[in-house]
């Protein structure tokens, strides 16, 4: 919100400084936002506090936080004749209020300067005295207003209602403009002559030659006005309040205050017309418990003083008794919802910069940290440990018609509109950068989610993606494959890969766990979890084992690691079991495995029960 | 004294230091004036009795006669040269991510103060992302047009936010947690903004939580992450999961609070939204607001994390643009 000084200083007598000012603005929820040129001040809105789309109401705020006396602009033209002029029809339901009245006999011509002065230091451009004013009570109360040449009507009505298809408007500041259909519009004799709280049309404008005015203020669907003011792409100041959430109460204020500023400088006759309103006002009333103030303010002295804050806030004050304060809120205070809001409040205007901090004295509550954080810690510092680095990347892909990859249903980037299936599409893109800058052996992973639907189910899984990059494929997988092993062993995971026509999968207790294919693997954290236990590492006495070597032809590759996992299992007494190593010889591939026992007279007991149990299971001859 | 005894063994050390050191570091230990061990044994033939003198002063001199010539042998250029003044190369050590180690960092400062580290899912629905959160359908927050929708009512979180209503309604106070994750916007990409990005969120519930403790754990906290000599501002800051709200703000280092280029002339840098957990939100997240109070703040992690790091671009942050030295 604009401040200009001159403007403030209409309705609070200040000698402060504009820095000054600033900084209570900023304290009491205003913040400073742009650099301060002169006696203008630049602040932070933000979107609850409709009233702050006023000089006014900003002013009552610092008025409130200052201890200063309020001027409010004094109201005349509060009740009007009724003429019945112009008609009004309200066909929409994005309606709240509409109210009109009708001004005859105004002279078009210069505004008076102060009013001028106002709007170039607010920075809106100077019109005639009669869009002057209208531009003049919408910053200054917060409420948009229009005014329109009635003898410019060709029908004497104003039909507010939704546009159909094709339907087109002139603005006033722009060519001819195609309306969506749905759109909310002002229309005479069915043509649309403005759209609804956010831009009036060409047509009925006033002119210099204008004479009689019809002057309406509504308030409208806020929702609605956002939507039309993006299909339209217009974002004035009409706009930037109309979709705020205004009261619609603040209608009166604005007319009536622009009523008697158009009769002082313009001249004319004024009539009430027609007053449209959805639903009567009803104020709220609310009630501030003295307990509620001083559970969270930690303090008990602030409800001395909430009485005089909420009334310079304009609370009516209906009854202060037993340690309870019973307001009113006033009506252009569409923010407040809860108790805790004229706790707020009054916190507030004594001063945020006044609260003295104090430690938490309760005791601290069981940590309910998940397992899964503290695992995942743990991977990735095994992996930092081995020389991997880590890296995050923006999981946000291009969709490529994947019918398991999840895609959104309204992405403003066309570059960027589903979710990745593995960490390796996007953890792709550091490699390129690793390469760029000349680096030869690239050792990176990733933790992080990767997304999926199954029919209507969708799935987000947590996995970690390790790759390695040298340039050379065999050089890689086999690098990969140690990755796998080491940070299995270090959960003591133990596993068996089955070779597809995709990847190679890592299975453990018949759960595919992961997966890898040449410089990259995935794991699946959560798996991995349930599947870690706990292994001791400490040896305290010497183990005399004894080991033998035995040979087998495999028929088929991928089920070599499978028939060694296989073999451990066979017998008890088996201590572990080692991969020895795989060569061809002639037209056959020879596996050889060492086991260990610890029971060397056992030693030929268990290698035939080995030899056995594994050539009966998996139909492969053990050399002897 | 043992002579011989004594000659043994420097004819051992002699062994190793030849295969170590350099002709003149070697010829020094051993024939330096004041500390040779050479030179100090002949320094002890004239203390001998005679007798001895006759059969240790032929012994010591033949081993002088001999290191000397085996010194004059040695080969300079075939030894193993360790210069210690050259630094070495690092080592094989991986990095963690910007993001990672500064959010371990801030972990390890709130554990100890009691808080839990959780997280939620990514995908969320509009109940938890929006409506607990005290914002109804409607509120000009909850546009669909700033979030990335997947189905009608599920999105992607726009906010760490939704953990906290989703921590709440799971559990009972006492609770103390802070949430580390992503988000998502359905945004433009530019330099600052990015549709994907990180927030660290922190919730206390509890009975008799003040607007006071609030003010005293982020000032703890910001103590902690940008020293003790930070300058904090506490101003009254609206957002509607909480009431009463409170922003806070880090004086700008550079020009003290009084505007530069830097701050963008306010004097001050924007760190972080917070505010007393709101009474609809408790209650909507089952937890009696009558009995339990609490309070919240969230904070962008992109930033501070941009600008430990020296990285100029979100973009190079998380789309693979940045590499580790």
């Amino acid at each position: 919100m604009i401040i200009p000084l001159v403007w403030l200083k209409d309705y609070i007598h200040t000698s402060k400084s504009p820095k000054e000012l600033a900084k209570a603005f900023t304290e009491i929820g205003l913040m400073l936002d742009k650099p301060i040129y002169g006696e203008v001040l630049d602040l932070e809105h933000r979107m609850d506090r409709a009233d702050w789309l006023s000089i006014i109401g900003c002013a009552r705020d610092i008025a409130a936080f200052e201890d200063l006396k309020l001027h409010f602009p004094k109201l005349i033209s509060q009740k009007l004749k009724k003429t019945e002029e112009l008609f009004i029809h309200i066909k929409s339901d994005k309606v709240n209020r509409f109210r009109t009245r009708v001004i005859k006999d105004v002279k078009v011509g210069e505004s008076p300067k102060f009013i001028q002065d106002r709007l170039a230091a607010y920075g809106l451009p100077v019109i005639n005295n009669i869009v002057d004013i209208t531009n003049y009570v919408m910053v200054e109360m917060g409420q948009p207003l229009h005014a329109q040449d009635i003898d410019k009507f060709e029908k004497k009505e104003i039909v507010l209602r939704e546009t159909a298809e094709n339907e087109t408007i002139q603005t006033l500041d722009s060519s001819l403009m195609k309306l969506k259909e749905g759109t909310l519009v002002l229309s005479e004799n069915g043509n649309p002559i403005c759209i609804g709280g956010i831009v009036g049309g060409l047509r009925t404008g006033v002119t210099e030659n204008t004479t009689n005015i019809i002057l309406d203020s509504g308030n409208y669907d806020q929702a609605s006005i956002r939507r039309t003011s993006r299909e339209v792409g217009i974002r004035n100041e009409t706009v930037l309040r109309s979709e705020k959430f205004l009261s619609p109460e603040l209608v009166d204020l604005a007319i009536i205050r622009a009523t008697d500023l158009i009769l002082e400088h313009c001249g004319g006759e004024a009539f009430e017309n027609d007053d449209f309103e959805k639903e009567k006002y009803h104020p709220r009333i609310m009630t501030l418990h003295k307990e509620r103030l001083d559970l969270i303010s930690g303090e008990n002295y602030y409800f001395d003083q909430a009485e005089k804050i909420l009334e310079a806030l304009e609370y009516e004050i209906i009854e202060n008794k037993d340690n309870k304060i019973k307001v009113q809120v006033p009506f252009f205070r569409t923010d407040v919802e809860v108790e805790d809001d004229l706790v707020a409040d009054v916190i507030r205007i004594y001063g945020y910069s006044k609260i003295k901090p104090q430690p938490i004295n309760n005791y601290p509550p069981t940590d309910i940290t998940p397992a899964t954080l503290k695992f995942e810690a743990k991977i990735t510092d095994l992996l930092i440990s081995s020389g991997f680095h880590e890296h995050i990347t923006d999981p946000i892909v291009k969709f490529d018609g994947v019918e398991s990859r999840i895609a959104f249903l309204n992405s403003v980037n066309s570059e960027k509109d589903s979710l990745r299936l593995s960490i390796k599409e996007t953890l792709q893109n550091v490699l390129k950068s690793y390469s760029k800058h000349g680096k030869s052996e690239i050792k990176i992973f990733e933790i992080g989610n990767v997304y999926s639907k199954e029919g209507e189910n969708l799935i987000e899984e947590k996995v970690v993606g390790i790759m390695y990059e040298s340039g050379d494929n065999q050089k890689n997988s086999e690098y990969i494959r140690r990755v796998i092993d080491l940070i299995l062993s270090n959960l003591n995971i133990a596993f068996v890969l089955k070779t597809s026509s995709k990847h190679i999968s890592i299975f453990s207790n018949e759960r595919e766990l992961g997966y890898f294919n040449g410089n990259f693997a995935e794991l699946k954290i959560n798996d991995l979890i349930k599947l870690t236990s706990f292994k001791s590492y400490v040896v305290t006495e010497f183990e005399n084992l004894s080991k033998e070597d035995l040979t087998f032809v495999s028929h088929i590759d991928s089920q070599n690691g499978e028939i060694i996992e296989y073999a451990k299992n066979v017998s008890p007494l088996v201590a572990k079991i080692e991969f020895l190593g795989e060569f061809i010889d002639g037209s056959n591939r020879k596996v050889t495995f060492r086991f260990y026992t610890a029971y060397p007279n056992e030693s030929k007991k268990i290698r035939e029960e080995i030899m056995g149990n594994t050539s009966k299971r998996f139909n492969v001859t053990f050399i002897s | 004294m043992d002579i011989n005894q004594k000659i043994l063994e420097i004819r051992n050390l002699f062994e190793k230091d030849v295969s170590i050191l350099g002709k003149d570091e070697i010829y020094l230990k051993y024939f330096s004036k004041n500390t040779g061990l050479i030179t100090g044994l002949i320094k002890e033939i004239p203390r001998l009795g005679i007798e001895e003198r006759k059969v240790w002063g032929p012994k010591i001199n033949s081993l002088s006669k001999e290191l000397e010539e085996n010194i004059n042998l040695i080969d300079e250029s075939s030894k193993l040269l360790i210069d210690e003044t050259i630094k070495l190369t690092k080592g094989e050590k991986g990095y963690l991510h910007p993001t990672t180690e500064t959010i371990r960092e801030m972990n390890n400062f709130f554990k100890f103060y009691g808080f839990s580290v959780v997280e939620g899912p990514e995908i969320e629905t509009e109940e938890y992302n929006f409506r607990k959160l005290n914002l109804p359908e409607n509120h000009p927050a909850t546009d669909l047009q700033d979030s990335l929708y997947i189905n009608p009512g599920v999105l992607l979180r726009t906010h760490t936010s939704s953990v906290e209503t989703r921590v709440l309604t799971e559990n009972q106070p006492p609770i103390r947690v802070v949430v580390p994750g992503k988000c998502f916007r359905n945004e433009t990409l530019t330099a600052t903004n990015s549709s994907f990005f990180y927030q660290y969120q922190g919730v206390v519930v509890d009975k008799g939580i003040t607007i006071k403790n609030l003010i005293q754990t982020l000032t703890d906290f910001h103590h902690h992450l940008f020293g003790d000599d930070v300058v904090l501002r506490f101003r009254y800051k609206y957002y509607p999961e909480v009431s009463p709200g409170l922003g806070t703000d880090i004086q700008c280092r550079f020009c003290r609070g009084e505007g530069c280029s830097v701050c963008k002339y306010r004097g001050y840098i924007e760190v972080l939204g917070s505010g007393m957990i709101h009474y609809n939100t408790l209650k909507m997240c089952g937890i009696d607001p009558e009995v339990y109070t609490g309070f919240a703040f969230g904070m962008g992690l992109d930033r501070l994390v941009m600008q430990r790091y020296k990285i100029d671009d979100i973009r190079k942050l998380y789309g693979g643009g940045i590499i580790y030295k």
